[in-house]
């Protein structure tokens, strides 16, 4: 399996987890949508070209063709990371729009227009616009039709843990943002690292959404002031480049870790645990911070 | 050594159909792609 090149001098380099914390397992995710889909944009343009080079109904089924090819591949590209999401997780809606389906069926449009300008038949256009959606389908795959996680699990709970879950990842994206504007390497890598924590959180409570209620305050309070002090240092820091500023920030990261990874833990073993004493400590730090 | 028979290598032989129907039906894409794009320049 592919690994993330590091060394003794990296930026992420050889650092214990705090509090001695064993790595949570991190899902892997690939960066983009992959070589095919990313393909899909480059055919459109062999009708734009040729749009430009015959008469005006010429331009128009070519330009037409072109924008139902293009419409094809961003929802391709739009389907497999909705899919991919929807992979991620334990509990998931289907997606509300079918976008590779509808892909597919651009496709053979966008194609079927082409070959009826070309002068061809229109039986013949439609059986290619019919091959183009099955070979596209064939090629990417259908959406998600059904909703996951659903078994045993009453909807209402379902749609509350994705929801929590939704809104928390927003959180932690807008940090991932916030803190590049510091321009540190290394702040970076610690902050996808309490991501990675985070996300096994998340991850827990999908498994078992009776256990939101016991991790709403990880979910919702404590990722958004991570995220607002994430913010402020990051604006801070990236003037002033205070070193106290940092330590600071690092030492709350470590605290949210050791928070998050405690409370997984927590869960994972079923326990009730209450851990409010920790929550004391890790909320007055937010509020130093803030 | 399970994989060699039963249920998991014939799980892993399908996923690499899949895979390989689904890389085929890609290039056969782009060559209808490519080949109506042929068809309106002619």
């Amino acid at each position: 399996m592919a690994q993330r090149y590091g060394g003794r001098f990296s930026p992420d380099g050889n650092r214990p987890a705090p509090g001695g914390t064993a790595p949570l397992p991190a899902a892997p995710r690939p960066a983009g949508p992959g070589f095919r889909a990313n393909l899909l944009f480059a055919l459109p343009f062999l009708f734009a070209w040729r749009a430009f080079r015959g008469t005006p109904a010429d331009l128009i089924a070519g330009l037409g063709s072109f924008a139902l090819l293009l419409l094809a591949a961003w929802l391709t590209r739009e389907g497999i990371l909705a899919q991919r999401a929807y992979d991620d997780r334990k509990v998931a809606r289907r997606p509300a729009i079918p976008r590779k389906i509808f892909a597919g069926v651009a496709m053979g449009a966008g194609l079927g227009l082409a070959t009826l300008y070309a002068g061809q038949p229109i039986l013949i256009a439609a059986a290619l616009g019919a091959i183009g959606t099955v070979l596209h389908l064939a090629a990417f795959g259908l959406d998600p039709l059904a909703d996951k996680g659903a078994e045993g699990i009453d909807t209402f709970q379902a749609d509350r843990v994705a929801h929590a879950v939704d809104e928390a990842e927003k959180h932690l994206s807008a940090m991932k943002d916030a803190i590049l504007r510091a321009g540190d390497r290394k702040l970076e890598t610690r902050v996808d690292r309490f991501a990675a924590t985070a996300r096994a959180l998340f991850r827990s409570v999908e498994a078992d959404p009776g256990d939101l209620t016991a991790a709403r305050k990880f979910l919702g309070v404590y990722l958004m002031g991570a995220r607002d002090a994430t913010v402020k240092f990051a604006d801070f820091y990236a003037q002033a480049r205070d070193a106290q500023a940092r330590t600071d920030y690092e030492a709350l990261l470590d605290d949210l870790e050791t928070n998050f990874a405690d409370r997984t833990r927590a869960l994972l073993a079923g326990g009730k645990t209450d851990l409010d004493v920790e929550i004391g400590v890790l909320r007055d730090r937010l509020k130093l911070e803030t | 050594m399970v994989a060699r028979s039963g249920r998991g290598a014939s799980d892993g032989g399908k996923a690499m159909q899949a895979a390989g129907l689904q890389v085929t039906a890609f290039w056969l894409l782009v060559a209808l792609v490519a080949y109506v794009a042929a068809l309106g320049a002619l």
